[in-house]
């Protein structure tokens, strides 16, 4: 039995639709398409194999920039929160990394290293990292002084304090870094994807901008909310919780 | 041979003498207690004789500097919430993989047969209490600080802890260095009771109780003791018990 919560989400859906088409019907305008329109439009680009291979290489670069962002951004947000010398050195530079628009970042890479791959996914790298190494820096401050002293006093090796001390406390942070840089990269991405490449989501988007073709935007804006919430929902919540089991 | 010697001439925080002028031998096997006021400096000694803090005036000297093992019990239990009590336990040990029987025997000996698979917030205070004595036993510890573990149960639960407690020390020879502001806990358990004066925190007085009979894992009654210490040294207690340790 669907539980009520369950309930209201297809309610909201439901709804939605319901409205989206009877917008589309009133309107009767190619800039606002119906909900059936763009799911047959959407059945249309899978079958030709468009959508399928744009969205591939999309995710490629979003799982590479993520790892990159996520792996420099941990590492570097863990020794500014345990160490406040290396805090100070990167303070400055980590608020300029969070203020300076994504544009510039992406502009910047494309002119210096050219109009290749590397440069693309770095650009959306280094966009998301200050965000990552900000979060993880609060919850390394945050991390309960008292179970450390544990650590130290039986002198547990170091590799197991990381697993079994920090880590466990860290988890909280580092899921929010995943799921708020998830979200960022995903526009990023497409950004950098219509600014300089010949492929993906993005550089598709940009195709059909060009013939106003807004079916096919929102077909490939509905392929694209399925591939976020799959990951939110195979991947994401089963991760998170497993990790925060304890706490109920 | 002394297990550890300390000598701290002084201890601050932020220019505030803490602690000054301590002078303090634990031989191994023995059980030492420091009695004094709340917020006299007790847990600031234990942190410097534990290493957890360095930043004094003096000298901490081991018999065997290479071979220590420290086993240290909080005021608050302190097990990571996340990890069973068998896994707390096996968190310490120097070589988990093979500690699976050691643990077992360690939480039968400690009455938690059985519970080994639950959370910190499943069990009880004085059960995770235990699972904290467990854990401070099994790295076999030379000298185990105890930081009035027991202060905030009730009375009959810490007594139980205190039997355990005693039982484990015999059994296993290690030394022992208690700090607690309750004189009818330190009389009862220990060999030797320190008392501390505040502001800075001084020894004041030592008395020795070694040969005062105790039965096997048994507590000492320390009525007879409280009164003729009194009798000895009638200010002794001025402002380190409280009302009710004089019962």
């Amino acid at each position: 039995m669907l539980q009520g919560s369950t309930w209201g989400r297809w309610l909201f859906l439901g709804i939605f639709l319901g409205a989206w088409q009877v917008a589309a019907f009133v309107l009767q305008s190619d800039q606002l398409p119906g909900p059936i329109e763009v799911m047959q439009s959407l059945w249309r680009h899978l079958v030709d194999g468009d959508l399928l291979s744009s969205v591939l290489v999309t995710l490629r670069r979003v799982v590479l920039a993520f790892a990159l962002a996520m792996g420099f951004g941990v590492l570097i947000g863990f020794l500014m929160g345990r160490f406040p010398v290396v805090d100070t050195m990167f303070d400055g530079v980590l608020i300029m990394g969070l203020n300076i628009p994504a544009l510039v970042v992406i502009i910047l890479c494309y002119v210096w290293f050219g109009l290749v791959e590397s440069a693309a996914v770095a650009a959306v790298a280094i966009n998301k990292l200050p965000l990552v190494a900000v979060t993880v820096r609060e919850g390394v401050r945050a991390v309960d002084r008292q179970l450390l002293q544990v650590g130290q006093v039986f002198r547990v090796p170091l590799s197991r304090r990381l697993r079994y001390i920090y880590l466990p406390q860290l988890y909280p942070y580092l899921m929010a870094a995943a799921r708020s840089g998830l979200s960022l990269i995903w526009k990023i991405v497409l950004v950098v994807e219509l600014l300089g490449r010949s492929d993906g989501v993005g550089f598709q988007l940009g195709t059909f901008f060009q013939f106003f073709d807004i079916t096919s935007i929102l077909a490939y804006t509905l392929a694209f909310v399925f591939v976020i919430y799959t990951i939110e929902s195979v991947l994401l919540r089963p991760l998170e919780s497993r990790l925060t089991r304890w706490r109920s | 041979m002394n297990l550890c010697e300390v000598r701290i001439t002084r201890k601050a925080f932020d220019g505030v003498t803490v602690l000054s002028e301590i002078d303090l031998s634990v031989a191994p096997g023995s059980f030492t207690a420091l009695v004094g006021p709340s917020g006299a400096g007790k847990s600031t000694l234990l942190n410097v004789v534990s290493g957890l803090d360095s930043d004094y005036q003096g000298d901490l000297c081991w018999a065997a500097d290479d071979r220590r093992r420290v086993g240290y019990l909080f005021q608050e239990p302190r097990l990571m919430p996340w990890l069973s009590a068998r896994r707390n336990i096996e968190l310490v040990m120097p070589e988990p993989d093979a500690a699976v029987a050691r643990i077992d025997q360690l939480l039968q000996r400690v009455g938690l047969t059985g519970r080994g698979d639950a959370l910190p917030g499943e069990l009880s205070g004085g059960m995770q209490r235990r699972v904290a004595l467990a854990r401070a036993m099994a790295i076999e510890p030379d000298l185990l600080l105890l930081d009035e573990p027991f202060s905030s149960l009730d009375e009959p639960t810490a007594d139980g802890l205190r039997r355990l407690l005693i039982a484990l020390c015999r059994e296993q020879g290690n030394a022992v260095l208690l700090v607690t502001h309750n004189l009818r806990e330190a009389l009862s358990l220990a060999d030797r009771v320190l008392f501390l004066s505040r502001d800075p925190a001084t020894i004041v007085h030592r008395e020795e109780l070694a040969d005062t009979p105790r039965d096997d894992g048994q507590l000492r009654d320390p009525a007879g003791l409280l009164q003729d210490l009194l009798a000895r040294h009638p200010g002794i207690l001025s402002g380190i018990v409280q009302s009710g340790d004089r019962g």
